[in-house]
C-alpha cells in the first residue's frame, strides 16, 4: 500500500505539470496584456515596456515557463499583478474559505444522502422513495443560484432564522488565523459564540450546494443497496436471524458504498471548481471570489495558482477514494 | 403514519440510518441549528451597516479613480480641497488657503496645521508633495484626471507648490481625488519601488474622518471614526460602519427590510418600486453626472463612416431606456454632456431615435440588410445587457446584426488598448470627478485617450477636435470655454463617435432613522459617512 500511495504521489508530477503547461500557454492566449494589468491601464509605453522587462514578460513563453515553474518549487506562486500582494499568502487567506464551506457541504451531503438512500432502498415503491425520487429530480435539475435565492428568501428574509450573506456576523472578530477555516479555528480558540456564528453562516451557502449532491449520492447509494440487497449472502445474513437494521448497515451498506464513494469523490472535484457562483451569492471570501477577480482581470500569477491548488486537492481527492476502496472492500489491493 | 411518524421524532437515537424519516430528521437538526440564532452574537447595531455590490480591489487612494475604491477612501483620506456633501461646491480641506500665480500655472497651497493622520503624526507640505510624486511616478488612478500637473514643490513645512504644464481650470475639481497619505508610513512599507502599493492594498494612512479597523478582501471593510479628525464632530454623526459586499441585489434587499442593513446600492429601478412601499424604507433617488456613451469604433470597417455612426444612434430608443427599463429614472443629456455637467445647455440638440432618418442615411451608404454585423462589448454583471438588447433591436430595424461580448470592465480597457481587439461598439459610464466638460469631453474623443487604456473606445482621431479640446483644457474665461466646448459637441455629433445614452440617477435605499446620506456629484457611488447620523 505504502509502495502504490509513493507511485501516487510521484505520478501527480507529471500531470501537475501538464496541468500547469495547458493553463500557462492558454491564459497567455487569452486577448489582453499582462503588462497592462500591472502597470494600470493608463500607463504610458514606457512604463509598460519596464514592467514587462520586470515581470519577464518580454521573454519567450518557454522561458517564462520555465522562470514560473523554478519559483514554483520554491513555494512561490508569484505576486498578483493587481493585488501586488504574493498569490501564496491570498491563497492562504482564500483557500481555506473555500475548503471550510465545501467540507461543510460535503457533510451534509453524506449526512443526508447516504441515509436517505439506504432508506429509500429499504422502502422502495412506498411513498417516502417516490417523495425522494422527486426530490432528486429537482435537486440535480434547480439552478442553483435560483436555490440560493429561495433559500436565503425563505431562511433569512421571512423565517429570520440565518444569516443571508458573508462568514461572520458584522460584529464577530474573525478567531486567531490557525487553518483560516473559521469553525476550526474558533473551535481551537474556545471561541464558542464565534464557532456558533461561524456555522449559522455556513449552513445556507452549504445547503445550497449540498442539494444536488444529496439528490445524486442518495440516488447511487439507493441504487447500490438495491443491488446489494438481492445478493446471496444479505439473503445469508437475514436466515441466519439477524434484525433488518444489522442486516442493512453492517452487511448491505458497505457494500454498497463503493460506486457511492466515487460520487462523493466527484461531488468534491465538482464542488472544488462550483463554488464560484455560489461563493459571490453569498459573498464567502473563499478561492471562488478570488478565482474571478483573478480572471477578469487578467491575473495570470492568481489564475495559475488557483488552477495549481485546486488540481492539488483534486489529485489528493481521487487518491483519498482509491485508499477508501480498500477499506470498504478488502478484496480491491493496489500493487 | 402520521402519528408514528410525530412519535419517531421525539427519539433522537432514531435520527439514524433506520428511521422512518430521514428527511424529518433532518429538518429537526436544522431547526436547532436556527435556534441557536439567539446564542449567536447579535450585532450591537451602534454602528451602520451599508451593502454594497462592488469590491473594492484596493484602498490604495491613488487608485480612487475606480467607484469602488473611491468609497472606502473618501471616509479615510482627506484632500486639499474637498465638494462640501452633495454638493460640486469647493471647500478647503487639508488647505487653509491657496493662491493661483498669475501665469496660472502654478497654485500655492497653505496647508492647515492642525491635521494629524490616523497615526496622530502631523499632516504636513512634504505629504502632499509624496502624493504628487507617487502619481506622477505610478501614472495611475487619478492621474488620469490630473495630468496637467507637473510637479510639488514643498516651500516649508505647510506650505506646498503644484505646477502644472499649462493652465487648467478643471485642477481643483480633480484635486478633490488627490487624496494625501502619509508619507513617512508608507515609505517605511515601499517594496520593490511600488510606491507602497502593496501595502496600502489592505492599510490605511490617512487622515479622513474615519479609520480602518479591517478589511477583508472580497467581503466587507470596517471603518470607526477618527476622534481627532480635523473636520470635528460637532452634532451628530455615525460610531463606525461596515461596508459588505453583496453581489446579489435580491440579498441586499431582503437584509435591508429585515433591518440587518441601514442602507444598500440598488440598480434596479423595479427593486426601488418594491421598496418604496416598505414601512420604515426610504428610497433615493440621487441625480448624477454619470452618463452612458455608446463607443462606435471609427477604425472598423462598417462603422468608418460616418453616416453608419449616425444611423446607430439614430436608431437607439432613448425614450424606451428611460421609460421602461429605468422606469424613469435616468435622464436625457444635454447634447454631449450629462445636465448638470459645466457648459451643458438645455438647448442643445439632445439624443432622440429617428428610424426614418436612420434607415435614409444606411440607404445613401447603401448597406444591404444582413450584410453588416457588428459586435458590442457590454458588462452584463453590472446590469448592462439590456442596452444591448436595446442597441441591437434598433440596429435590426436597420438590417444590421450586433452580437454580444459580454465582458467585464478591466477585460473590456485591456481589449480597447488595441484597435484590433476592440470590438465594434462598447459600453461605457462615465464616473466624472466633477461637473468640468473637460473631463467628458477630452477624456472621450481627445486622440491621445485612444488605446492604451484610455476611455477613447471609438478610436476617433481629429486634429481639429483635439486643438478645440486643447484650448478648452487651458481657456481660464468660463464663457470661452463653453463656446469651444459647443464647438466641439457640434463636431461630436457630426462625427457621431458615440451614441450619447442615458444620465444615470443614482438608487438606493435605506432604513428611514438613517439621516444625512447625500451624494456627492463628484464622488459617484461612494458613501461618504461624515455626515450621516442615526436619529
Amino acid at each position: 500500500m505504502g509502495r502504490y500511495v509513493a507511485r501516487r504521489l510521484l505520478l501527480m508530477v507529471p500531470v501537475l505539470l501538464g496541468v500547469s503547461l495547458l493553463v500557462f500557454f492558454l491564459t497567455n492566449l487569452l486577448p489582453g496584456d499582462p503588462a497592462r494589468a500591472a502597470a494600470g491601464r493608463l500607463a504610458t509605453p514606457e512604463q509598460l515596456s519596464a514592467v514587462r522587462e520586470r515581470l519577464g514578460l518580454d521573454r519567450p513563453l518557454p522561458v517564462q515557463y520555465g522562470l514560473y515553474m523554478s519559483r514554483l518549487v520554491q513555494g512561490d506562486f508569484g505576486t498578483s499583478l493587481t493585488s501586488k500582494q504574493a498569490v501564496a499568502r491570498e491563497l492562504r487567506l482564500f483557500f481555506p474559505a473555500t475548503i471550510e464551506l465545501l467540507l461543510a457541504t460535503m457533510v451534509i451531503v453524506v449526512a443526508v444522502g447516504i441515509p436517505l438512500g439506504v432508506r429509500t432502498a429499504t422502502a422502495r415503491g412506498g411513498w417516502f422513495d417516490r417523495a425522494f425520487l422527486g426530490f432528486s429530480y429537482m435537486g440535480v435539475g434547480i439552478p442553483v443560484f435560483f436555490l440560493a435565492l429561495l433559500l436565503q428568501l425563505i431562511f433569512a428574509g421571512w423565517l429570520r432564522v440565518l444569516p443571508i450573506a458573508g462568514r461572520l456576523g458584522l460584529e464577530t472578530v474573525p478567531p486567531p488565523m490557525l487553518t483560516g477555516m473559521y469553525t476550526v479555528d474558533a473551535l481551537f480558540a474556545g471561541q464558542w459564540a464565534t464557532l456558533v456564528d461561524a456555522a449559522r453562516h455556513l449552513v445556507l451557502p452549504a445547503m445550497t450546494l449540498a442539494v444536488a449532491g444529496i439528490a445524486e449520492v442518495g440516488r447511487i447509494t439507493r441504487s447500490s443497496m438495491l443491488t446489494v440487497l438481492e445478493q446471496d449472502y444479505v439473503r445469508t445474513a437475514r436466515a441466519k436471524g439477524l434484525s433488518e437494521r444489522t442486516v442493512w448497515l453492517r452487511h448491505a451498506l458497505p457494500n454498497a458504498m463503493l460506486p457511492t464513494t466515487t460520487v462523493i469523490g466527484l461531488q468534491v472535484a465538482f464542488l472544488l471548481g462550483g463554488t464560484v457562483l455560489i461563493e459571490n451569492l453569498f459573498s464567502w471570501g473563499g478561492l471562488g471570489t478570488y478565482a474571478w477577480t483573478g480572471i477578469f482581470r487578467l491575473d495570470i500569477p492568481v489564475i495559475m495558482g488557483i488552477t495549481l491548488i485546486s488540481t492539488v486537492a483534486y489529485l489528493f481527492v481521487n487518491l483519498g477514494v482509491d485508499l477508501i476502496y480498500t477499506r470498504l472492500d478488502p478484496r480491491i489491493e493496489y500493487e | 403514519m402520521l402519528i408514528r411518524i410525530i412519535r419517531r421524532r421525539r427519539t433522537p437515537s432514531q435520527c439514524w440510518v433506520g428511521a422512518r424519516s430521514p428527511a424529518i430528521c433532518c429538518a429537526i437538526i436544522l431547526v436547532a441549528l436556527s435556534s441557536l440564532v439567539s446564542c449567536g452574537p447579535k450585532a450591537a447595531r451602534t454602528h451602520v451597516v451599508l451593502l454594497t455590490e462592488g469590491i473594492p480591489p484596493t484602498l490604495d487612494p491613488v487608485a480612487a479613480l475606480d467607484s469602488r475604491v473611491d468609497n472606502p477612501v473618501i471616509n479615510l483620506y482627506s484632500a486639499l480641497v474637498q465638494y462640501a456633501p452633495g454638493t460640486t461646491d469647493l471647500r478647503h480641506d487639508l488647505a487653509a488657503s491657496y493662491e493661483v500665480s498669475p501665469d496660472n500655472r502654478r497654485y500655492i497651497f497653505t496647508l492647515r496645521d492642525d491635521v494629524v493622520f490616523h497615526d496622530r503624526s502631523p499632516v504636513g507640505a512634504a505629504d502632499v508633495k509624496y502624493a504628487v510624486d507617487r502619481m506622477l511616478a505610478l501614472k495611475i488612478g487619478v492621474w488620469a484626471y490630473l495630468t496637467p500637473v507637473s510637479g510639488a514643490e514643498v516651500l516649508d513645512t505647510h506650505r506646498v507648490a503644484l505646477d502644472l504644464f499649462a493652465p487648467f481650470p478643471g485642477l481643483l475639481g480633480a484635486l478633490t481625488r488627490l487624496y494625501i497619505g502619509n508619507a513617512t508610513a508608507i515609505r517605511e512599507h515601499e517594496f520593490n519601488g511600488d510606491f507602497g502599493q502593496r501595502w496600502l492594498q489592505a492599510n490605511d494612512a490617512g487622515s479622513g474622518p474615519y479609520r480602518l479597523v479591517s478589511f477583508q478582501p472580497g467581503q466587507q471593510f470596517t471603518l470607526e471614526r477618527f476622534p481627532e479628525y480635523h473636520g470635528g464632530w460637532a452634532g451628530e454623526h455615525i460610531e463606525s460602519a461596515v461596508f459588505r459586499v453583496i453581489r446579489e441585489e435580491a440579498a441586499r434587499r431582503i437584509a435591508l427590510v429585515n433591518g440587518d442593513a441601514d442602507w444598500i446600492y440598488l440598480s434596479s429601478a423595479d427593486t426601488l418600486e418594491a421598496l418604496s412601499t416598505e414601512p420604515g424604507i426610504q428610497v433615493n433617488r440621487d441625480p448624477t453626472l454619470n452618463q452612458l456613451y455608446i463607443g462606435m469604433n471609427t477604425r472598423s470597417e462598417h462603422l468608418s463612416d460616418p453616416r453608419v455612426r449616425r444611423a446607430l444612434a439614430l436608431a437607439y430608443d432613448y425614450e424606451g431606456h428611460i421609460k421602461y427599463l429605468m422606469r424613469g429614472n435616468a435622464e436625457l443629456a444635454y447634447g454631449v454632456l450629462p445636465a448638470r455637467a459645466e457648459c451643458a445647455s438645455p438647448d442643445a440638440p439632445r439624443s432622440r431615435m429617428n428610424l426614418a432618418e436612420a434607415k435614409r442615411l444606411i440607404a445613401e451608404v447603401g448597406i444591404q440588410p444582413g450584410e453588416v454585423e457588428l459586435t458590442m462589448a457590454f458588462e452584463g454583471t453590472t446590469g448592462e445587457t439590456p442596452i444591448f438588447e436595446i442597441m441591437r433591436a434598433g440596429a435590426e430595424q436597420l438590417g444590421i446584426r450586433v452580437s454580444a461580448v459580454d465582458i467585464e470592465w478591466d477585460a473590456k480597457v485591456e481589449n480597447y488598448a488595441l484597435p484590433e481587439t476592440s470590438t465594434d461598439l462598447g459600453t461605457i459610464w462615465l464616473f466624472a470627478p466633477g461637473p468640468e466638460a473637460h473631463h467628458y469631453l477630452y477624456t472621450l474623443v481627445h486622440s491621445t485617450q485612444a488605446g492604451g487604456g484610455g476611455n477613447n473606445f471609438a478610436w476617433y482621431q481629429n486634429p481639429t477636435m483635439d486643438a478645440l479640446l486643447d484650448e478648452a483644457a487651458e481657456e481660464l474665461d468660463p464663457d470661452r470655454r463653453c463656446e469651444l466646448y459647443r464647438e466641439v459637441e457640434t463636431l461630436w455629433l457630426a462625427d457621431t463617435p458615440f451614441a450619447i445614452g442615458v444620465t444615470m440617477v443614482g438608487l438606493s435605499a435605506q432604513r428611514d432613522n438613517l439621516k444625512g446620506y447625500s451624494v456627492s456629484l463628484g464622488h459617484p457611488l461612494t458613501q461618504n459617512l461624515y455626515p450621516m447620523w442615526r436619529e
